[in-house]
């Protein structure tokens, strides 16, 4: 997956509107980035990478590139 | 008058009997004189669990309850060598936490599958005549999430919702066999997958521990409350749902 095809992924399953993201954004800016999306995006990328992220890994990312190359 | 709470003589199968709680049940039936049968999917953690056990008459088998169809078959054996059952537990769930738009069909399958349809398929199975002596007690695992509603944990709420509503049924059903049939529905517990779960530190539910004004419970709580079901202290008693939860039920 190309990491704009993992942006828009991000965007669908977060229910951002389409196009907000980018690789630079900083995630404490995005509004609807809270424990929900949190946990979404645990789960998310196990189902979609297999990757087990954890809450103290989240807490390490500050944009959304860090979110990419997690994913692998 | 003969002490309840002693299970010398006793053989009883536990699925599941790997995990925290699972594994607390298994020491106290075996500390109390059971002969156990451990069903897991967990090889390590079965022979983890067999190498802390008091005596050594207990046998163990992994398996996979997810596999629906191999269930009967994989039960006939283990009951051919092990004999008829005084006390079945079963203590295996998936503990599925989803936001519900990543709830898709094929996940629901898969938790009301291993929750839910694969106890009834052993219900099924031991009930069957030869199977079981009279008296036998079964006991399922389920959750005060069963009876209260908190955000991503549909599929594993509704799973134990299911497994209570089945279990007031069988009772009616498997009362001519004289077999009792019961849920304990415990709230948080401490075990290790709970403090997984707080070291993710993301609070997208209801705080629950302000809820359980008793604290957080015990393995050995759950455990008491499943050992008085399944002895004959709890002879007049089927078809229920005891919770385990602290008082959170009437928080």
């Amino acid at each position: 997956m190309t990491n704009n095809e993992k942006i828009r992924l991000l965007e669908e399953t977060l229910e951002i509107e389409e196009g907000t993201l980018n690789e630079d954004t900083n995630l404490s800016e995005i509004g609807e980035f809270d424990s929900m999306a949190k946990l979404t995006l645990i789960v998310l990328c196990d189902d979609e990478f297999g990757k087990k992220l954890t809450g103290e890994q989240i807490k390490s990312f500050k944009t959304v590139k860090d979110i990419l190359d997690f994913m692998g | 008058m003969t002490n309840p709470f002693d299970f010398s003589g006793h053989t009883i199968l536990i699925t599941g009997a790997a995990n925290g709680i699972g594994s607390e049940i298994a020491s106290m039936l075996s500390a109390q004189g059971a002969r156990l049968i451990l069903v897991d999917k967990d090889k390590a953690g079965l022979n983890e669990l067999l190498n802390n056990l008091h005596t050594s008459n207990h046998s163990s088998y992994e398996f996979d309850v997810a596999h629906l169809e191999g269930i009967d078959s994989f039960l006939t054996k283990v009951l051919k060598e092990a004999g008829p059952l005084d006390g079945y537990v079963n203590c295996i769930g998936i503990r599925s936490r989803r936001p519900l738009n990543l709830l898709v069909p094929a996940i629901v399958s898969q938790v009301m599958a291993v929750n839910f349809s694969a106890f009834i398929e052993f219900v099924r199975v031991i009930s069957r005549k030869g199977n079981f002596n009279k008296g036998m007690s079964i006991v399922s695992i389920s959750s005060i999430a069963a009876q209260r509603g908190n955000a991503v944990v549909t599929a594993y709420a509704a799973s134990k919702a299911a497994v209570d509503g089945a279990v007031r049924c069988l009772a009616r059903e498997l009362h001519s066999k004289k077999i009792r049939i019961n849920t304990v529905a415990p709230s948080q517990i401490d075990t290790p997958e709970f403090k997984k779960l707080q070291s993710m530190n993301l609070q997208t539910d209801d705080p629950i521990l302000s809820r359980q004004y008793m604290g957080l419970g015990k393995p050995y709580d759950v455990s008491n409350a499943v050992l008085f079901l399944l002895s004959s202290a709890s002879g007049f008693i089927t078809g229920s749902t005891l919770p385990v939860d602290g008082g959170f039920l009437t928080s």
